[in-house]
């Protein structure tokens, strides 16, 4: 399995992560919990595209 | 719409329209995969929805969590056992006794094109929808040696034209359901998306023909297409008189069934003049040789073995009322609270979010088919050993990145929505175009399939606005709605999240602004011809 694949995986797992956190602190008006939701979603949707830009600056 | 609270204004319209342009930037200049430009771009749409569209963070987390939802038990659900299907019939090495078998119906490459991207995608989508007409068929375009890139291509412009009648007319009766048209004026809004589909389907058979051979593909492709579009789009039209819930399948079916007939014929019973190499649809069949020097001929209908599968559980489920609404009980899903922005745009709470009825989805009957035809295969020696491992292994690896992008797309789409960005876009055009609105109306469906990769959604979406915006500036409803719906469909060949589906189901992630390059040509084409027909006819 590619390197890449690998990392789109654990991002894809982050960002699965986050959603019980997103959904029981969304209901309940947890600030903690939302942004622990917010942190991993988040980590995990920026793994993807960081990869592609240090890619591109890497093939240069 | 009548309620909306959001202010429709430069800053509100600029700053949501902003990151749909950034994203078809990325993906179609910039040359960005779906999951990265997805990616910031759902990061941009959450920055607008917070910034200017006054959403609280309980709102944003909650919106966020629908929007990943959706995308698993809609559309990855999908998607991954489409994979699994066609990891068996390649493992099975099913797809050169297949291509063998099409051959016997036509040798003809452009009428076998256009049977399978054009003349299957649409059956499908009289029956199925979800995505499933083009996870299948993309896949058997390769099998039969179309390059993949123009395989996504020709299913989501083939499968397309259907959208509105087809998947037993939910996006006809949910626009009928949010519009709340009396039977006399249904019928002639009928007959105007009607209309559009059949223009919407001769467009996609004559581009399907354009790609193949330019003038000369076109020229070959003709008779075909005068016979096809009268089954599937006059048959539409015809149809939208009679039934409601049957009017895609019949057509979608007559439109394939002619296509065997056509093959007979003396315009197709012969190969194509335009040579494989001269077309840059086809590619070298590398697998031609595999299948003959094993020593194993596997017959045509074994390789179709899972398709007929799939067809017998989906016609004989779905179609069959009393087994659909008993099978159809079992349904998942979780529910969701209010939600509330500052502008008192509210989203109702919900028992269960966009429920998955895992008995009478086409992911089960995709899955089963995919299980039945592997074992099918092993038991007749077609399935070397590890074969089992090596399907698995295949299909998590093509599966699991596309998770990303695809939550990251139907995520921004559900942001926008709910929290009223995409009204602000609808609203806007209809606000500052008046009597022009009538050519913009179809730019509506457009967008609303667009931003939910859905003709269903962006019918709920957007059909209520169209009507009453119709009937303030004093146009034609019927011939707004049509478009709206028709547009919708035409939307469906350029949604991030379809063209998504057709990349990750051929292996090609990363390619779809190359799709979309090409798809968006047909679907912004299709709209202006739409509006300006509008526009010349009211």
């Amino acid at each position: 399995m590619k390197a890449k694949t690998k990392m789109l995986i654990w991002a894809s797992l982050l960002a699965l992560a986050g959603m019980p956190f997103l959904y029981i602190g969304g209901q309940n008006g947890s600030s903690t919990l939302m942004i622990l939701g917010f942190a991993c979603f988040g980590i995990g949707m920026l793994i993807a595209p960081l990869q592609f830009l240090k890619g591109k600056s890497q093939a240069k | 719409m009548a309620d909306f609270t959001i202010p429709v204004d430069i800053l509100h319209w600029v700053s949501a329209i902003a990151p749909i342009v950034i994203l078809l930037l990325l993906l179609v200049w910039g040359r960005w995969g779906a999951a990265e430009a997805g990616a910031v771009t759902w990061f941009l749409v959450a920055i607008v929805a917070v910034a200017v569209y006054r959403t609280p963070m309980d709102a944003l987390a909650i919106e966020t969590v629908k929007g990943v939802w959706s995308a698993i038990f809609s559309i990855l659900i999908v998607v991954w056992p489409a994979i699994l299907i066609y990891e068996v019939t390649n493992e099975a090495k099913a797809f050169e006794p297949f291509r063998k078998g099409i051959e016997r119906v036509t040798p003809n490459r452009l009428l076998q094109i256009m049977a399978f991207g054009w003349g299957f995608a649409g059956f499908l989508q009289g029956i199925t929808g979800f995505g499933v007409p083009v996870a299948i068929t993309a896949p058997l375009l390769v099998g039969i040696g179309v390059r993949p890139l123009y395989a996504v291509i020709i299913c989501l412009i083939g499968h397309a034209w259907n959208n509105t009648f087809g998947t037993l007319s939910v996006a006809w009766l949910a626009l009928r359901e949010v519009t709340a048209l009396p039977q006399a004026d249904a019928m002639v809004t009928a007959l105007w998306a009607g209309a559009f589909i059949w223009l919407f389907n001769i467009v996609a058979g004559l581009t399907i023909c354009w790609l193949y051979g330019k003038g000369k593909g076109i020229k070959e492709g003709l008779p075909a297409v005068i016979v096809i579009s009268l089954m599937q789009g006059g048959g539409t039209l015809i149809l939208s008189q009679w039934n409601d819930g049957v009017n895609g399948f019949i057509a979608g079916l007559l439109g394939f069934i002619v296509i065997f007939l056509l093959g007979r014929t003396s315009w197709y019973n012969k190969p194509s003049s335009i040579a494989p190499e001269d077309t840059p649809v086809l590619v070298e069949m590398e697998a031609a040789a595999t299948g003959e020097a094993q020593g194993k001929e596997m017959g045509f209908h074994l390789a179709f073995s899972p398709y007929y599968i799939l067809l017998a559980l989906t016609v004989g489920i779905l179609l069959i009322q009393p087994i659909k609404n008993f099978l159809g009980q079992w349904k998942i899903g979780i529910p969701f609270p209010a939600t509330e922005t500052g502008y008192g745009f509210i989203n109702a709470a919900t028992e269960m979010y966009s429920p998955f009825s895992p008995l009478i989805h086409g992911a089960t009957f995709l899955f089963v088919s995919a299980m039945i035809g592997y074992f099918i295969f092993n038991a007749k020696g077609y399935v070397e050993p590890g074969g089992f491992g090596r399907i698995m292994a295949r299909t998590v690896e093509k599966c699991i990145p596309s998770t990303i992008a695809m939550i990251s797309l139907t995520a921004l789409s559900v942001l926008m929505r709910n929290t009223g960005q995409a009204g602000v876009l609808a609203m806007g055009v209809g606000n500052t175009t008046g009597q022009f609105y009538a050519f913009m109306s179809p730019f509506v469906g457009v967008l609303g399939a667009f931003m939910t990769g859905s003709n269903t959604a962006a019918n709920i979406l957007f059909s209520n606005f169209q009507q009453t915006t119709a009937q303030v500036i004093g146009l034609n409803e019927a011939a707004i709605l049509g478009a709206q719906t028709a547009g919708a469909a035409a939307g469906n060949t350029i949604a991030p999240g379809n063209v998504l589906l057709g990349t990750i189901t051929v292996g090609i992630m990363g390619a779809e602004g190359d799709v979309l390059r090409v798809t968006l040509k047909v679907a912004l084409g299709l709209a202006v011809v739409m509006g300006v027909a509008i526009m010349l006819v009211i």
